[in-house]
C-alpha cells in the first residue's frame, strides 16, 4: 500500500492534497502559533526589563529606609547607588526589544525616542553615581540633595516614559 | 523624644552626639526649612511656608502643557472634572489679570468664603471647601506672599462645561449642599502635632480634595473622607489614604509617610506621578520636618476606610 502512495509515475495527474494541507499547516502556524511564540516572546522580555526596573526600585527603597529610619548603614548607601548605576546601565538593553504584548506600562515613546530615553537613563547613572561619590568622599551633607537629584532622574523618565497610574495595567 | 524615637538634641545641626553623623547632617538638611524662629520672619517668609504646606498652589501653574517655564502662578491650567473642564486662575500680583486689584479682605473672602470681589461664586474646583478651615492669620501671610511673586498678565479662562455647570449663580445651591464654612477646631484630646497635622491636611494641604470620592452633586462623600477617589482632578487616581491594611496606607509607618512628603519615595522605591508629584516637589517637600510628621500623626489616626480604589471602580 506504501508502495503506491509513493508511485513516481510521473503520468498520474499530481496530488496536489498534500501541497493544500501543507499550506493550511503553514498558515495555522502564521495565524496561530507565530502570534502565540511572539506573545511568549514579548513576555519574557517584558518580565525581564521589569526585573531590571524593579532592581532600581529595591535599592531605592533600601536608601530611603536607611535615611529614613535613621539607620547607622551609611556605608551600604553607596551599595545601593552604585547597584542603581550598574542596573541604569542595562535598561537601554533590556528596553531593546519593541515588546508590548503582556502587562506593561512601557509607553512607545521608548521606541520612538530612543535618544531621549538613552539620554534619561544617562541622567539616572550619573545621579546614582554622584550619590554613590558623596558617600565614598565621606560628603555626608551632600546624600541628601543628591537623592532628590537621583528620585526627580527617576520621576522625569516616568512622566515621559512609563504610562499614568490611571492607565496602568496593575490599576485595570 | 521625638516622634521617631531620637532625642530632640540630636536635631541640632552640627550637634556632637547621634547614631550617625550622617544622620546629624541628614536632620540639618531636612530641618533647616524651619531655621529661625517664627518671630523673626517677615509676613511674606511665614506666607511662603503656608504656600509650601498648600503644595505649593500648583494647580495654578500650567505644568502639564507649558513645562517646566510655564508663567509661575499664572493659572490656566484646564482640570478636568466629571462636570467639565475648568482653568485655575492668575494668582500673580497683576492688577489686571490676577490678584492685583485684591485687597486682603478679598482675599480672605475668597479662600474662607469662595466668592470674589464682587460677590459671584467661584466653581468648586477652587477648593474653598478645605480653605476656609485655614487661620486668618495664614492667609493673610499668604496673601502677603503671593504679593512677591512676579506679576504676569494672563487673562483667566471660562470653563468649558455645559450648563448648568458653567453657571456660577447654580454654585449658591451647590454650597448649600457641600460647603461647610468655618476655621479648623483644634481638638484638646489630641496632641499639638495631631492638631497640626490635621489643621495642615484639612486646610491648606486640601488633601480631602483629592483623595475623597464626590456625590452626585459633586460634593466630598464625607462617609469616604480621604478613602481615595477614581476621578481625581485631570482624570488622575487619587489613593485611599486612610490606613486601611489592604487598600490604604496601614502598612506605611509614620518614618514612610514624612519621607514620602520629603521625597515623593514609596516605601517600595518607586516615585510618585501626576500632580501629587508636583505638590511634593513645589510645596510638601520644602515644609518643616515637624509639620510632615504633624501630617503622618494625623493620617495615621484617621478611620482605616476599606476602599479599593482602581480606574473602573467609580470611586
Amino acid at each position: 500500500m506504501s508502495l503506491r502512495i509513493v508511485s513516481t509515475d510521473k503520468n498520474r495527474p499530481m496530488n496536489r492534497r498534500p501541497w493544500i494541507t501543507g499550506l493550511l499547516l503553514i498558515g495555522a502556524w502564521g495565524f496561530l502559533g507565530a502570534p502565540t511564540a511572539q506573545a511568549a516572546d514579548d513576555e519574557a522580555w517584558i518580565q525581564y526589563r521589569q526585573s531590571v526596573m524593579s532592581a532600581i526600585g529595591a535599592d531605592m527603597a533600601g536608601i530611603g529606609d536607611i535615611l529614613k529610619n535613621g539607620l547607622p548603614l551609611t556605608k551600604n548607601i553607596e551599595f545601593h547607588a552604585t547597584a542603581i548605576a550598574t542596573n541604569a546601565r542595562l535598561v537601554a538593553s533590556a528596553f531593546s526589544q519593541r515588546a508590548e504584548n503582556g502587562q506593561t506600562d512601557a509607553l512607545p515613546d521608548i521606541w520612538q525616542k530612543t535618544d531621549a530615553f538613552a539620554e534619561a537613563t544617562d541622567e539616572m547613572r550619573e545621579a546614582a553615581e554622584q550619590l554613590a561619590a558623596a558617600v565614598a568622599e565621606g560628603n555626608d551633607a551632600q546624600i541628601g540633595p543628591r537623592v532628590k537629584t537621583l528620585g526627580k532622574s527617576c520621576g522625569s523618565c516616568h512622566k515621559t516614559f512609563r504610562k499614568p497610574k490611571k492607565d496602568s495595567y496593575k490599576n485595570k | 523624644m521625638t516622634p521617631l524615637g531620637f532625642p530632640k538634641q540630636e536635631r541640632v545641626a552640627g550637634g556632637s552626639i547621634g547614631p550617625s553623623a550622617l544622620f546629624a547632617l541628614l536632620l540639618a538638611w531636612l530641618v533647616a526649612p524651619v531655621a529661625g524662629a517664627e518671630g523673626d520672619l517677615t509676613a511674606a517668609q511665614r506666607g511662603q511656608r503656608v504656600f509650601e504646606s498648600a503644595g505649593g498652589c500648583s494647580c495654578h501653574t500650567n505644568y502639564p502643557e507649558e513645562g517646566a517655564d510655564a508663567p509661575w502662578l499664572a493659572g490656566g491650567r484646564a482640570l478636568s472634572t466629571p462636570f467639565g473642564v475648568y482653568y485655575s486662575s492668575n494668582i500673580t500680583p497683576d492688577p489686571t489679570t490676577g490678584l492685583g486689584g485684591f485687597t486682603q479682605d478679598d482675599f480672605l473672602r475668597a479662600m474662607q468664603e469662595g466668592l470674589s470681589p464682587e460677590g459671584h461664586n467661584y466653581f468648586p474646583i477652587f477648593p474653598y471647601t478645605a480653605f476656609t478651615k485655614m487661620s486668618d492669620s495664614d492667609l493673610r501671610d499668604l496673601f502677603a506672599f503671593l504679593k512677591t511673586v512676579p506679576p504676569i498678565e494672563r487673562s483667566n479662562q471660562a470653563p468649558e462645561a455645559p450648563a448648568p455647570f458653567s453657571w456660577r449663580w447654580t454654585i449658591t445651591a451647590w454650597k448649600w449642599l457641600n460647603f461647610k464654612p468655618g476655621r479648623q477646631v483644634p481638638d484638646p484630646t489630641q496632641s499639638a502635632a495631631w492638631n497640626r497635622g490635621a489643621y495642615l491636611v484639612n486646610g491648606p494641604g486640601h488633601c480631602g480634595e483629592c483623595h475623597t470620592p464626590r456625590t452626585l452633586t459633586g460634593g466630598l462623600d464625607r462617609g469616604l473622607w480621604l478613602a481615595g477617589s477614581a476621578e481625581g482632578p485631570e482624570g488622575e487616581l487619587a489613593p485611599n489614604i486612610t490606613p486601611d491594611d489592604a487598600t490604604g496606607i496601614g502598612d506605611w509607618s509614620t518614618a514612610d509617610l514624612v519621607w514620602y512628603l520629603e521625597t515623593g519615595f514609596k516605601p517600595d522605591g518607586d516615585d510618585t506621578q501626576g500632580l501629587m508629584a508636583e505638590l511634593i516637589e513645589h510645596g510638601f517637600s520644602d515644609m518643616s520636618r515637624p509639620d510632615r510628621e504633624g501630617i503622618a500623626d494625623y493620617l495615621k489616626s484617621v478611620p482605616p476606610i476599606q476602599n479599593e480604589v482602581h480606574r473602573d471602580s467609580g470611586q
